[in-house]
């Protein structure tokens, strides 16, 4: 039997399953009140969070000086003139144009809505063909300069990075299989929305491309991921636009940048129904929703419910469930509409 | 000593893999062994887009295999990786 004070004391895991399974006891407790929501959102997001020290949003960059070290050398902060290094002023600017996306558009206060610094490192190891985050910050490699430049100077790069940031307070879905490619979706998603505000596109003029200005000469191909076409971006690109070529094999945690490519070209889909605006917003409350464990058809799920509630309260038009509906059908994930 | 190295993940999402033969010098190899045979950080599950190394070394009857990734890689192996990256560009 489960009341709201037992609620609070069953270990985190089993709380998480039993909230997941959404027909028992455990998760009416949960649900009786707002409070117990917020809760219960906590427990499931700070499941794999460390605790960390409340931040002004503020920016601070490091150089990392082609060595394999964080935190190195402080060479710009909030608020500083720019440097002589362009690197550092081009991460400087797009970490702060993509948090203040986030806060503009969501009312979302840095990374962990309570404002959390934005930590970067720039120059990290020696032709580092590589961006990464770590849970509490971004690191960017400068690339080879022969298949791959400068992380740090790519605004959709940036975004994706600062996004798994987002992902790991909002949902913390866990990196591996599904779950884990809806990280790398969501990142995605961020990423090339954002990208497309900062280069003032509209969804006809983008190019719906992930990381093509990273790519150098030498790389056999465009970008590294195409949410119009996924699969197409360059030579080894092998992600999938439909639920007939999903990738069930081990590598790279189970496919996590590979089944990307689903829900990448569902949302792209989308974006041509309703536009970029409603699907971020739609999205955004979505990954709020989601849970360390979700699936494709959990977040379908959830993404329909998000638009149902968002068209009556006339957030988004009256033919974003469909259009949404009808999208991730073309990648064949097909939603049963209560 | 033969080797295959496998990095996977990344932001790129493309796997490199490095197989064949090496000499090293004594002492390089030693630090290098050594490093695999020290207790192994822990893992960071807050990890996104850092790379995953998987190493393989066979040198006589002496075999070592491993998992790293971007947080916990030894030094000796990152220098090691970075030698046959460069040697196969
Ligand atoms: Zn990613």
């Amino acid at each position: 039997m489960c009341n709201k004070h037992y609620c609070f004391i069953v270990p985190p895991h089993i709380l998480e399953e039993l909230a997941k399974r959404g027909n028992i006891s455990c998760k009416q407790a949960l649900n009786d009140s707002k409070r117990f929501l917020e809760r219960r959102r906590t427990i499931l997001n700070n499941l794999l969070v460390r605790e960390f020290e409340d931040g002004n949003s503020e920016r601070f960059i490091y150089d990392s000086q082609n060595k394999n070290e964080q935190r190195l050398v402080l060479v710009r902060k909030e608020g500083d003139v720019a440097t002589q290094d362009e690197t550092a002023n081009k991460a400087y600017e797009t970490s702060g144009f993509v948090r203040d996306y986030f806060k503009d558009t969501f009312g979302l206060d840095s990374i962990d809505g309570n404002g959390l610094d934005i930590i970067s490192n720039i120059h990290y190891g020696e032709a580092y063909n590589n961006a990464f985050w770590d849970g509490d910050e971004m690191t960017y490699g400068d690339g080879d300069g022969k298949e791959f430049t400068d992380f740090a100077s790519a605004i959709d790069v940036v975004a994706h990075e600062l996004a798994h940031g987002v992902t790991q307070f909002l949902s913390n879905l866990e990196y591996q299989s599904q779950p884990g490619a809806l990280n790398e979706h969501f990142s995605d998603v961020f990423g090339t929305v954002i990208k497309q505000k900062y280069l003032k596109q509209d969804i006809s003029e983008a190019d719906w491309l992930i990381g093509d200005s990273v790519v150098s000469e030498g790389f056999p191909g465009v970008a590294i991921r195409s949410m119009k076409a996924p699969g197409t971006a360059n030579e080894f690109d092998t992600q999938p636009d439909h639920m007939d070529n999903y990738y069930s094999g081990s590598s790279d945690n189970q496919g996590v940048h590979i089944n990307s490519g689903i829900p990448n070209k569902a949302f792209y889909l989308s974006c041509l129904e309703i536009g970029i605006d409603e699907c971020a917003l739609i999205w955004f409350d979505t990954l709020k929703a989601l849970w360390r464990t979700a699936n494709f058809n959990d977040m379908l799920e959830t993404t329909i419910a998000t638009a149902q509630r968002l068209t009556q309260e006339k957030k988004v038009s009256d033919t974003a469930v469909d259009a949404i509906a009808k999208s991730f059908s073309k990648v064949g994930l097909t939603p049963i509409i209560a | 000593m033969k080797y295959e190295i496998l990095i996977e993940g990344g932001f790129t999402g493309i796997p490199k893999e490095y197989k064949g033969d090496i000499h090293l010098k004594d002492k390089t190899k030693e630090s290098l062994f050594e490093a695999f045979e020290g207790k192994q950080k822990s893992v960071n599950t807050a990890l996104r887009d850092g790379f995953q190394y998987h190493l393989k070394l066979i040198d006589g009857e002496e075999e070592h295999e491993a998992r790293y990734d971007e947080k916990n890689l030894p030094l000796p192996i990152r220098q090691f990786i970075a030698t046959i990256s460069k040697k196969n560009k």
